[in-house]
């Protein structure tokens, strides 16, 4: 290569000075004449987004360089303990290497090398990647002088001036790593020789099998290398000094070698055990080819003709798109995960993303995780990599670890897929409890077991523990140890980040969204109230069954919005836990198995949103590499589990300090609270942005006058529940005498504010200075002071009185019991007539009883209201919002079959997490206006929730609310109908024509109306159908009965007739006009006129959107006979829901569909 | 031949309007587009004339885009001898929720109308 005079000598004492990354070349051009891999334009861009380091390419020096030095096998004073690198020394120092396209003849050589990649290696070291050379001028002539080495030097040597014995010529399969063996040849006891095995399939044709196999050493590869057939396996050992010949022969798999002078030794590997290897000698000669290095090398695959080991792969060729886990794991072209977690298997420190490389001898695996699809590439003793290209990216060089943990032990004796799920959870852990724990906690140490390693333990079937044997004896009985073998288990669920949970629960949000065609599918939702539309928030639920995932983190209250989250390093989610016992610590590390994940949010504000990662947030890449996303704020996320499912991983780490809690209520004297009512977070402060610690929020309480004496009980080991034995012991001469107590609790204490309840039982500890005994009608509930959620029985216990686990429960003597009760009695049905909370509100009136006749309540007065959380939207007159609870809110509940709707101007974290349609609630303290049904919340109000009923969409106005996103009926028309079987649900659109039948009858048990059978005569305007139903609320609907009038004057006419009346309808059933009604009993004729007025009305009314499906006839001929009536030549269908159909949004969607289909008829015109 | 007699086939103006009398069909109330007969349509549209005649008729016009549709809405059923055979409580339902209607009917409001087919003055209309 001609060099021109300003080419700059460089010294690799100077580019280990520089610290840097560098590359470098002899041929300076601006574009930079360094050598790239061929498909560095096609390769995949590095993959983060967030780390753009990955994407800087490799520094080029801005002048023309060369190395001048020697490549070596080995350097006397090495640094570095992986034994597969080459050496590079100049004048100043010494460098690991590794070499494109080796050539044999160079070793112990100098080269000129004019293209070079430089790496800086901790501590003090470096790398330097060969990408091109040429032999010094001085060198050329000596190098055509030799054309071998004896192996247990590296002296060069020419062959005609040796003898070849035992000869042996194949194709190198594979290469061991280097280990250590104990030997005891030596008369002087035992001594460790450090070698490293090969397996090599020789040829058995006749030249082969020749005793002068002299002729192979002038064999002309080009033309008779194919009649060789390799098909014998021999194992060659390479000990002693031989072993420095490693970085060589582990490059040369896939390549011929011919090696001279190697000695047939019977090997013992232990168990009984021996092998017939070939083991190197000091006359051992490693031969040159021939002729050109790489054409010798380079047989053909067709002569290969012995049979593959069961399970091991032969070769595959890509590029690295990542490393993980200090090089534990290398990603391949984005697809594949090659695990290397054997500490024995030293690869080179060219492994680097960006770098072109071909894996030999690997196991594939197919790991059946639940949450990603994977492929991996398990590796053996007999794995190697060879790397083609050099990286020309900025990446870092991986370095093997030299000390091996308990946790690397652990990692190694697994089976790959299990192995790769610890490293997954190993780099969960350390992601998530940074800061929390340390990472010798997480981790572990040499002879001490990490958080990762017992959870993993706990986690993993035994089955995938296997034995190690050791290098030689794995690697020659590769088969027999069961290198590979597949297991068939189920991988234990991905222990995964909060904020890689996030990202996944919004992208699958918004793909459920879009995959559901058009948001506007949900805009059907929207509510009237109040004469304007207003969106309803869509809601999904993603359960953890499907997700294959664990939720690991603590509980804190979020100092922002004074709710439950649960927290780790990456990030926090709000939590709900309804069973939460009140003895749950900060410090305990919770396991969630069992939960499902509620992402709420406004179709119109969800419209904009894309994905953010095309990848996703559970792929192994995300888990190992650093992931960030930034929250949608459009999208309400949070979990809802119950903690009967949940085990508290705190044990393991530290003595629990909440096993420590219950001791208190061993035995003593305790004040017995019963829960009047919990204040809101005051509005002025909840919700900013700056964490204010004074704080403070109050609760309502009344004591009872008398304490309560508990004896030892038996500890519930599920639940942490006690079995307490009391006795009531009274303090007050007057038992009458209750005493109301406000509460106030600082932040600190925000958790216990989270976990009382309204309506339940507390105990706090009687001592000297308690905060009961101290105040007399207000106190400050510290954080010592615990309140005990307790429930008394007398006698048997029975568990499902409550539907909350309390923390204690006592049992009481049958006296103590029926004071009790007497006492909880006179509290139900007191009606405190006072001034509550520091003047902050009215005269009060408190009435716990629900439901009932809400409207006779007298003006001005507090009650509460019990029921199903049906709508909620703002009052105010923007169309839509991005908040579910932006400031002025109208609730819609449905409470007994009336529709109530509450005022609420309430902050927004004045609502409990969850609350929203469909949920069944419980305001407190709500005011009733002078408007009729109309309630209002006031700054005193509290919502307690009390189901979660987690259900996909919201709620239509039947009594159905399940109706989940993906089962959705399909819309048809009537006429299409008939070919659908029967018990499809279809969706139709449809008015009413006539009534036929309408059958009423008084329930027994309530003043309400009730529809055995109706037969409405329905159109679509492709045909018409009679659509059959026996639900109420279908007919409350269809009739328009919800208003009260109407219902009680039906009532009425049903009481004068013993209960039941039939109105058929005789008259032409596509006509409404002509009206000719019968009813079976003979009624007042303005009773007849009402009666037929409501179905007139009913029937020009608006358009349904009807769930049904066809009904056979048998089911309701029977029906009919019995009233006497017939059936009509018309399609049956069974209805099942029914609400009003949205015309606006029906006519988008028809209009969407026809660009869908405009677009697609569009592309096929293209395509033809 | 498709017959739709009792169905509110949704047509649009264009359509109702090559509506032409079945020969067929005896029955006078027929009608038909290509190979479809429908005596009862519905249509959606914008109000663009009202004339009233009160205890008589609404005579109204919808429009939907495509064209528009006389209508016609009977307001004479307590007078009209066709409904005298029925017990007058009903006839004053019926007309009740005549007017009803036809006070909804009002220049440029959006309305669904349903009704049958006929021809009144030479003209394809709906009653």
């Amino acid at each position: 290569m001609e060099e021109e005079s300003s080419v700059k000598l460089i010294s690799v004492s100077d580019l280990l000075h520089r610290l840097h990354p560098l590359t470098g070349a002899s041929l300076f051009t601006p574009s930079h004449s360094v050598r790239r891999p061929p498909s560095y334009k096609d390769a995949p861009q590095p993959s983060n987004p967030q780390n753009p380091n990955n994407l800087k390419i490799l520094k080029p020096l801005n002048y023309p360089t060369v190395l001048v030095g020697t490549l070596n096998l080995t350097f006397p004073s090495s640094s570095c303990s992986n034994s597969s690198c080459l050496k590079f020394c100049d004048h100043s120092a010494a460098v690991c290497c590794d070499i494109l396209d080796l050539d044999l003849r160079v070793i112990g050589q100098r080269i000129r090398i004019v293209a070079w990649n430089f790496l800086p290696l901790k501590p003090h070291g470096g790398f330097l990647e060969i990408i091109r050379w040429s032999l010094d001028q001085s060198e050329e002539s000596y190098v055509s002088k030799f054309n071998a080495f004896y192996l247990n030097s590296v002296i060069p040597t020419r062959e005609e001036t040796i003898v070849p014995r035992h000869l042996i010529y194949g194709l190198l399969e594979s290469v061991s790593p280097v280990s250590n063996v104990p030997c005891t040849a030596n008369k002087t006891g035992t001594k460790n020789v450090k070698g490293f095995l090969a397996e090599i399939t020789t040829c058995e044709c006749k030249l082969c099998i020749s005793r002068d196999k002299v002729m192979l050493l002038h064999d002309n590869p080009t033309e008779q290398s194919n009649s060789h057939k390799f098909s014998k396996s021999t194992i060659l050992y390479f000990c002693g000094s031989a072993s420095i010949w490693y970085p060589v022969i582990s490059r040369l798999v896939g390549s011929i070698l011919l090696i001279s002078g190697m000695k047939k030794k019977m090997v013992f590997l232990g168990e009984g055990k021996s092998l017939m290897m070939y083991v190197t000698t000091e006359k051992a000669i490693f031969h040159l080819p021939v002729s050109n290095s790489k054409r010798a090398m380079n047989i053909n695959r067709r002569n290969t003709t012995r049979i593959r080991e069961k399970g091991l792969c032969r070769a595959y060729t890509g590029t690295i798109t990542g490393v993980y886990m200090q090089g534990m794991v290398i990603e391949l072209d984005h697809k594949v995960l090659l695990l290397l977690t054997d500490h024995q298997l030293m690869m080179p420190h060219s492994l680097r993303v960006g770098a072109i490389v071909t894996v030999r001898n690997f196991h594939l695996e197919d790991p059946k995780f639940g949450w990603e699809k994977v492929k991996v590439f398990g590796s053996c003793y007999k794995t190697s990599i060879r790397v083609n290209l050099f990286s020309p990216i900025e990446s870092g060089c991986h370095q093997a670890l030299q000390s091996r943990s308990l946790l690397r032990k652990f990692i190694e004796s697994l089976a790959f897929s299990a192995g790769l799920w610890v490293l997954l959870a190993v780099s969960s852990f350390k992601k998530k409890f940074a800061g929390v724990l340390s990472e010798m906690e997480i981790l572990g140490l040499k002879h001490m077991e990490g958080l990762v390693q017992k959870y993993s333990s706990s986690c993993l079937p035994l089955s995938v523990f296997g034995f190690r044997h050791g290098v030689v004896t794995e690697y020659c009985q590769h088969e027999l140890c069961g290198c590979g073998k597949e297991i068939d288990y189920n991988p234990p669920k991905l222990v995964v980040p909060i904020s890689n949970l996030i990202s996944h629960c919004e992208d699958t949000f918004i793909k459920k969204l879009n995959a559901n065609s058009d948001i506007n599918n949900y805009q059907n939702s929207s509510l009237v109230c109040g004469g304007k539309s207003h969106d309803q928030p869509i809601r999904s639920i993603l359960k953890s069954e499907d997700m294959n995932i664990v939720l690991l983190g603590t509980l804190k209250i979020s100092e922002r919005s004074g709710r439950l989250q649960l927290v780790d390093a990456t990030g926090s989610i709000d939590i709900v836990i309804p069973d939460l016992p009140t003895v749950w610590s900060n410090n305990d590390i919770y396991e969630i198995n069992d939960f499902s994940i509620v992402m709420e949010g406004f179709p119109r504000q969800l419209q904009g949103l894309e994905l953010v990662n095309n990848d996703h947030p559970f792929s192994c890449k995300n888990i190992f590499n650093h992931f960030q996303s930034s929250r949608r704020k459009q999208i309400t996320i949070y979990i809802y589990c119950y903690m009967r499912d949940t085990k508290s991983r705190n044990h393991i780490l530290h003595p629990s300090p909440s096993l420590d809690k219950y001791n208190e209520l061993e035995n003593g004297s305790f004040h017995l609270l019963y829960l009047l009512h919990k204040f809101p977070l005051q509005q002025k402060l909840a919700g900013g942005d700056v964490v204010t610690n004074n704080l403070s929020v109050y609760v309502e309480a009344i004591v009872f006058p008398w304490n309560l004496l508990l004896h030892k009980g038996e500890r519930d080991s599920v639940f942490q529940v006690k079995m307490l034995n009391g006795t009531v012991v009274n303090m007050q001469e007057d038992c009458s005498y209750k005493r109301k107590l406000l509460l106030e609790l600082k932040s600190d204490s925000f958790w216990k504010y989270q976990l009382l309840r309204i309506g339940g039982y507390y105990l706090i500890k009687h001592g000297d200075k308690d905060l009961v005994c101290t105040s007399k009608d207000f106190g400050v509930v510290n954080s010592e002071s615990h309140l005990w959620s307790v429930v008394f029985f007398s006698g048997q216990k029975s568990t499902d009185e409550c539907e909350i686990c309390p923390d204690v429960y006592v049992n009481l003597s049958d006296d103590d019991h029926l004071s009790f009760l007497k006492a909880k009695h006179s509290i139900t049905t007191i009606e405190p007539n006072e001034t509550i909370f520091k003047g902050l509100f009215l005269n009060s009136c408190l009435s716990p009883r629900t439901g009932g006749v809400i409207v006779n309540m007298p003006e001005g007065n507090l009650l509460s209201v019990q029921g199903l959380v049906v709508a909620v939207h703002t009052s105010t007159h923007h169309h839509h919002y991005h908040r579910i609870f932006p400031g002025s809110v109208c609730i819609h509940v449905l409470v007994d079959q009336n529709l109530v709707k509450i005022d609420s101007s309430l902050s927004e974290h004045s609502y409990p997490v969850g609350f929203g349609p469909g949920v069944k609630a419980k305001f407190h303290r709500v005011l009733l206006t002078t408007q009729g049904d109309v309630l209002k919340m006031t700054p005193a109000s509290f919502i307690e929730i009390n189901s979660q009923i987690p259900i996909d969409q919201q709620l239509t106005s039947n009594d159905t609310p399940v109706m989940a996103v993906d089962t959705t009926p399909s819309s048809a028309l009537i006429s299409e109908m008939i070919h659908f079987s029967n018990h499809k649900k279809t969706r139709i659109h449809c008015r009413v024509v006539a009534f036929y039948v309408l059958v009423m009858e008084k329930k027994n048990d309530s003043s309400d109306v009730k529809f055995p059978l109706a037969g409405v005569i329905m159109d679509d305007g492709s045909s018409m159908c009679c659509c059959w139903t026996d639900n109420e609320r279908v007919m409350t609907c269809l009739l328009g009965l919800p208003w009260k009038r109407s219902r009680t004057s039906l009532m009425k006419i049903l009481d004068e007739h013993d209960g039941l009346i039939v109105i058929n309808n005789h008259g032409c059933l596509s006509d409404n006009s002509c009206i000719d009604v019968k009813v079976s009993v003979p009624v007042k004729e303005s009773d007849e006129q009402f009666l037929k007025s409501l179905l007139l009305q009913a029937s020009s009314t608006n358009t349904w959107d009807v769930v049904g499906s066809m009904m056979s006839l048998e089911e309701l001929d029977e029906r009919l006979r019995r009233l006497d009536m017939v059936m009509l030549p018309l399609h049956n269908i069974w209805i099942s829901q029914v609400s009003h159909m949205n015309t606006l949004n029906e006519a988008r969607n028809i209009f969407q569909q026809l660009m869908i289909y405009t677009k697609e008829r569009n592309k096929r015109k293209a395509e033809t | 031949m498709e017959t739709l007699q009792n169905t509110h086939v949704k047509l649009l103006a264009f359509d109702f309007t090559s509506l032409t009398p079945s020969s067929s069909q005896p029955k006078s109330a027929v009608y038909r587009r290509g190979t479809l007969l429908v005596s009862r349509v519905e249509t959606l549209g914008i109000v663009t004339s009202r004339d009233h005649k009160p205890d008589r008729f609404l005579q109204f016009t919808i429009d939907d885009g495509t064209g528009c549709i006389p209508c016609v809405l009977w307001l004479n059923q307590l007078t009209s001898p066709y409904h005298s055979r029925r017990s007058p409580p009903d006839v004053r339902l019926i007309a009740e929720s005549a007017i009803n209607f036809a006070t909804l009917i009002q220049i440029g409001v959006s309305a669904r109308v349903r009704g049958k087919v006929t021809v009144y003055r030479g003209i394809a209309t709906m009653l």
